[in-house]
């Protein structure tokens, strides 16, 4: 088995063992019903108390058949409003770029609690979009309108 | 820092820090004695106060060696560490033998700074061995170096236990990576020390419960450690199972059942060691497994009894739920080393018993969560155990190969325990209180994956049960209700929803076998059950979750007849909420929309009897202030969509202008008569404006949805039939009812004409998106205005906007651009470039923003149709030196777009010939921005100062405009780098590097690159020697 395959093993065994509340991160299957490990669906529940509260926001992660050694690329659904989130939906963080602060120990655990942390903490010298940045920086309440408008399109309700 | 104390002053301070409750004074006092402990004379306070008679002090001054040997740690010569060592000892020593008990808390700290050397200085070469071997040290300073270990007494024993413990602890929180030769001495000098410790330990059964718990501490961490000395060092404990024989053989010996209650510590700590080496080191057991079995499975073995004693006895239950916790992991170390064999031998009798001990402690009695924590301990097991079902199938399979019987055998026993599983984690999950915290909420989530991966493995055969499981409770439920009963229900119908949510996660296909089982559930009412006897309940939650995840249900032929009483439960939540806003609610209202929405978006075709129904809900959701927004547009949406499935212009017509009419009576009421709308008297003016400013735009968001509703599917021809193609294009062109018309009157009214909303960003985005949505449409339809009126309308909106909304304009035109280009005329493009761009530059100029949105609708424009633009007199007056100056910002977004605009303008890949040699005059003879180059040469000089400015971080984004123009104007871009290179940094620098040949090297390279993919090294190459930085590559 593969270097990525293994890692990526350990990584779906250890998020089912412990995995932080209100997350959930499935690999996608293939057309033969088999696990795709490389690929996976992940939802992102908005922290309590801040804009993103009371919605799970979904992400797809892709693995490289380099990962570890390379970051698996993180996208939310293309338009998803963010300062740090590129039109496409490809999310920008540190962690998550070889060439910054990508380090194969990063676990699953690890990314989806630093896009959670992302959500309500946009990094100001990362700008991906031009929407969601200039309204953050210039327009604050419109910026808080449309960060609520976008948390109740993933809204859910209590449901364990 | 402060060498000047007063050991009365600091005496007072101590007992200050320790007494007092006011923060203030605690922190002022704590400063001025970190500043003497850092003071050279650190130390010598550390010895007075060691010897104080307050064990405040005492364990201050323990702590103040610290500090001292941290702070002045480069500057101690070895023979000064070698008396600090042997003097903390002795203190160490005269402490203990004092009173070990009442002292230990200062006797650990001191421990703990003499671990401090050890660990930093045994690897100094330092020529006695006290720091080689500082135990030897301590049996020296005892009074005899060739002691022996059973000779100590139990304080001394105590002491060395400590030591031992303490030091490997310490080393865990170092830098692995500088630990070799530390590793190498402690197995050298300290492990053996060790052996014989739990050598003297296991023989001796006469010591003192304490030390046998202290030993266990020892252990525990001495086995974390080994797993962090094989990886920093070539040392090895685990490799020979003999090497660790005398711990693990201590560990055995301690799982005794005689005698529990008082030992109840030492098996708790046993149990929490000997998991944690079967989870680091499993190989080191390997010798052992048969005895652990035994001891831990067989019949009267301290397992089973053990078992039997907290099983018989609730109040062991309570009082040793820490210690039952323990026995479990180690219970589940054992089963996950083991999986695979248990598996495999599923009908052995043996791994029968050790999977009724799985189960029985599963099922422990209790509450989850609340009361037990084992059931949740287990889960992660049987999911591995049910994914090893899965994974082992083939094996399984092989094993069996021949032999029938055996087989029928095997998987009716495998059967039989999964569900004996099932049924022990479907109670578990039964809600037991009206307010769910979230760690049962997380319990329960995780007993929903169990059920999925049963469900991986058994197909239907779990879903049927459970769904007649709700069957049946619901018709014993209708006959005699009950709560039992309906807890029963929610919890059927959660594991229901979370297996189907699962499933329809993946595909559609998988959940069509499932109809049939769906269906008898809702012959038995069970949303009427539901919804007439519970409100406002956890099940009312678990029901909508479940009808969330049901779309595919409700396409299909059994499933359809059910919308009825599922859109009627749906909207009586909505409608519920919007009489009660609750935080709670509104998530519950948010689902049903979403799920009205889904449904009507997949079945639309077989809902149209629903459109006078949907009419009135709908029209009253439009009229009411009150209801979200989100809902309110995504039910005009639902509503839209099965219109829209009529294929019948007319009928669309008719519906389409009824909304509008509505939307447009609701904007008259907000424009002339807005209280009218309000129906809080107690609410303030903000909150009335702002509540009447989200309605407003939301009336634009309904028009914009009534577009998104109505837009034709890509595939027109397996859509419509040629006749209705034509009939839906004959009834747009002429529009009768005057729905178009009608749009724009809602807009202009809104997003021009009313003072509140004209300079915000949202309705202008809700209008640009109107304006959007009939841009592809491939034939007339409600939304696909003629694009005059489009740039009418963004003629006269850029008059009065504010800079979100300009961008929002020029996206707008960029869409325009792309999908309808060829029908833009040039007049009406300038028209627009003029009122947009010129009459705006002062303003667009000192907006980055606007800066970056102008470049990219010329690069769209350039990029698509040039002709456009580039005769345009404006262009080259006005819009080309735009794209010049804002070569100066440093923002990456900017370069980017600056980049791209010149990119295009370059190779301009859909330009006309004469277009093409237009650009061509224009970099090579126009003199525009210079009156003595042309256009190119001030393009270059722009190019090359703002590469050589701009950080490494951006650098990329330049390379490819280099190499466009090298290709393009070879001979041109050489001689103008060179001329301008040599001015900028030949004759304006001071550096001696600068000089004519470094420039003409430079250009040499890049010339011979071609403009190739070469090129970009020798601009890296370039911009580091500009910038005096080197490549840091590793």
């Amino acid at each position: 088995m593969s270097l990525c395959n293994t890692r990526l093993q350990e990584e779906r065994k250890q998020w089912r063992k412990d995995h932080p509340f209100g997350f959930y991160a499935k690999p996608v299957k293939d057309s033969d019903g088999s696990l795709n490990l490389k690929i996976w669906n992940a939802g992102i529940p908005g922290k309590a108390t801040t804009l993103w509260q009371d919605a799970v926001y979904p992400i797809n992660i892709t693995f490289p058949d380099e990962y570890p050694s390379k970051p698996p690329k993180v996208k939310f659904p293309a338009g998803f409003y963010h300062p740090n989130v590129y039109p496409s939906g490809t999310i920008c963080l540190s962690i998550l770029n070889e060439e910054q602060d990508w380090r194969p120990a990063i676990t699953l655990k690890q990314i989806v609690l630093g896009v959670q942390e992302l959500l309500d903490s946009p990094n100001p010298d990362s700008p991906a979009q031009e929407p969601a940045w200039k309204a953050f920086s210039k327009d604050r309440s419109l910026y808080e309108k449309k960060v609520r408008e976008q948390a109740k399109k993933y809204a859910n309700a209590d449901s364990s | 820092m402060n060498n000047d104390w007063n050991i009365e002053t600091v005496v007072s301070s101590i007992e200050l820090v320790y007494s007092t409750n006011d923060t203030d004074k605690i922190k002022q006092v704590q400063e001025y004695l970190q500043s003497i402990q850092k003071s050279s004379t650190g130390y010598q306070l550390g010895q007075v106060l060691i010897k104080q008679p307050s064990k405040y002090c005492r364990y201050f001054g323990a702590l103040t060696f610290t500090v001292f040997l941290n702070t002045y740690q480069d500057s101690i010569t070895s023979d000064q560490i070698t008396s600090i060592f042997d003097e903390l000892l002795d203190y160490v020593i005269s402490l203990s033998q004092e009173s070990l008990e009442s002292n230990l808390f200062i006797i650990k700290k001191l421990l703990s700074t003499l671990s401090l050397l050890f660990i930093d200085h045994n690897q100094t070469g330092i020529d006695n061995d006290v720091l080689i071997n500082p135990i030897q040290r301590y049996f020296y300073k005892l009074g005899n170096p060739n002691i022996i270990i059973s000779e100590l007494n139990d304080s001394q024993l105590k002491l060395l236990i400590y030591f031992h413990t303490i030091i490997v602890e310490d080393i865990r929180k170092r830098d692995n990576s500088k630990l070799s030769q530390t590793h190498e001495i402690i197995y050298k000098y300290l492990f053996p020390n060790l052996k014989h410790i739990f050598g003297l330990l296991d023989s001796n059964q006469h010591q003192q419960q304490e030390i046998h718990e202290l030993a266990l501490d020892c252990l525990f961490a001495w086995f974390t450690y080994i797993g962090i000395a094989e990886h920093g060092s070539k040392v090895s404990y685990t490799v020979d199972p003999q090497i660790l024989q005398p711990l693990i053989q201590y560990t055995f010996y301690n799982l005794k059942f005689d005698d529990l209650e008082n030992r109840i510590a030492i098996v708790s700590k046993t149990c929490t060691v000997l998991s944690q080496i079967l989870e680091e080191h499993p190989l080191i057991l390997n010798p052992y497994k048969t005895l652990l079995a035994q001891i831990l499975f067989e019949e009267n073995s301290f397992g089973s009894k053990f078992l039997h004693a907290i099983l018989s006895n609730k109040d062991l239950i309570d009082i040793y739920q820490q210690e039952i916790e323990n026995f479990t992991d180690l219970i589940i170390a054992y089963l996950n080393l083991n999986l695979v064999y248990i598996i495999r031998n599923l009908t052995n009798p043996q791994v029968l018993r050790i999977l009724d001990i799985a189960v029985t402690l599963t099922n422990f009695p209790g509450r989850p969560i609340e009361d037990e924590k084992l059931s949740d301990q287990f889960l992660v097991f049987w999911e591995e155990f049910i994914n090893m079902f899965i994974e082992d199938t083939d094996v399984i399979n092989e094993i069996f190969k021949e032999d029938t019987v055996s087989k029928q055998k095997y998987f009716e026993i495998r059967n039989e325990i999964l569900i004996n599983i099932s049924i022990i984690y479907w109670k578990k999950c039964h809600i037991f209180s009206d307010k769910i915290v979230p760690e049962f909420r997380h319990y329960r989530s995780k007993v929903a994956e169990v059920f999925q991966l049963l469900y991986s493995l058994l197909n239907t055969s779990i879903y049927s049960t459970l769904c007649k499981n709700v069957i049946d409770t619901l018709v014993a439920f209708q006959n005699t209700p009950n709560q039992e009963l309906s807890l029963d229900i929610e919890a059927s119908l959660f594991l229901l929803f979370k297996v189907t949510d699962d499933l329809t996660f993946y595909d559609d296909e998988s959940t069509q076998i499932l109809i049939p089982y769906l269906e008898e559930i809702f012959q038995h009412k069970v949303i009427e059950t539901i919804d007439e006897n519970f409100k406002n309940n956890q099940i009312n939650i678990t029901l909508l979750n479940l009808l969330s995840s049901l779309p595919f249900f409700f396409k299909s032929r059994s499933g359809e007849q059910y919308i009825t009483t599922t859109f009627n439960y749906l909207f009586s939540i909505i409608i519920e909420q919007q009489q009660q806003p609750q935080k709670q609610q509104t998530g519950v209202s948010l689902i049903s929309s979403k799920t009205i929405l889904k449904i009507c978006q997949n079945s639309r075709s077989k809902l149209t009897q629903f459109l006078p129904q949907l009419e009135n809900i709908v029209v009253e959701m439009i009229r009411n202030i009150e209801f979200d927004s989100l809902i309110r547009e995504r039910l005009v949406n639902s509503f839209m969509s099965i219109a829209q499935s009529l294929k019948d212009p007319l009928k669309l017509g008719e519906v389409v202008i009824h909304l509008l009419n509505q939307i447009n009576q609701q904007i008259e009421l907000v424009v002339h008569n807005p209280n009218q709308l309000l129906t809080s008297p107690d609410s303030t003016k903000e909150e009335n404006d702002q509540k009447m400013e989200d309605y407003t735009v939301s009336l634009l968001g309904c028009i914009n949805e009534i577009g998104n509703a109505t837009k034709l599917p890509e595939e027109l021809e397996d859509y419509l039939t040629v006749e209705q193609k034509y009939q839906t294009e004959s009834y747009w062109n002429e529009d009768t009812l005057g729905v178009k018309q009608a749009i724009l009157q809602s807009i202009n009214q809104l997003s021009l004409n009313y003072p509140p909303l004209s300079l915000k960003t949202l309705p202008t985005e809700k209008c640009c998106n109107i304006f959007k949505c009939g841009l592809n449409e491939p034939i007339n339809g409600p939304f696909k205005f003629e694009l005059a009126i489009i740039f009418q309308y963004l003629m006269v909106k850029v008059q009065n906007c504010n800079s979100g909304s300009m961008s929002l304009v020029y996206k707008l035109v960029e869409s325009i651009i792309i999908t309808n280009g060829k029908h833009v005329s040039i007049p009406i493009f300038e028209s627009f470039l003029s009122s947009a761009f010129l009459n705006k530059l002062t303003f667009i100029e000192q907006d980055v923003d606007l800066i970056k949105s102008s470049l990219d609708l010329f690069s769209t424009v350039l990029e698509k149709h040039p002709s456009l633009i580039v005769n345009l007199p404006s262009f080259q007056n006005v819009v080309l030196k735009f794209a010049i100056s804002s070569f100066k910002f440093k923002e990456s977004y900017i370069i980017r777009s600056v980049i791209k605009f010149w990119n295009t303008l370059i190779t301009l890949k859909r330009g006309q010939s004469s277009e093409q040699q237009l650009i061509q005059d224009l970099i090579v003879k126009e003199h525009i921005i210079d009156p003595s180059h042309p256009l190119g040469y001030s393009l270059v000089l722009s190019l090359i100062t703002s590469f050589i400015d701009n950080p490494r971080s951006n650098t990329e984004y330049f390379y490819q405009l280099f190499r466009v123009l090298v290709a393009k104007y070879p001979l041109y871009i050489k001689n103008w780098l060179r001329v301008i290179l040599i001015h900028k940094l030949v004759d304006n620098s001071t550096n001696d590097k600068f000089n004519n040949a470094f420039v003409d090297t430079f250009v040499s390279k890049l010339m011979l690159t071609r403009g190739q993919r070469q090129a970009n090294d020798v601009l890296k190459s370039f911009w580091l020697d500009c910038n005096n930085l080197v490549e840091y590559k590793s």
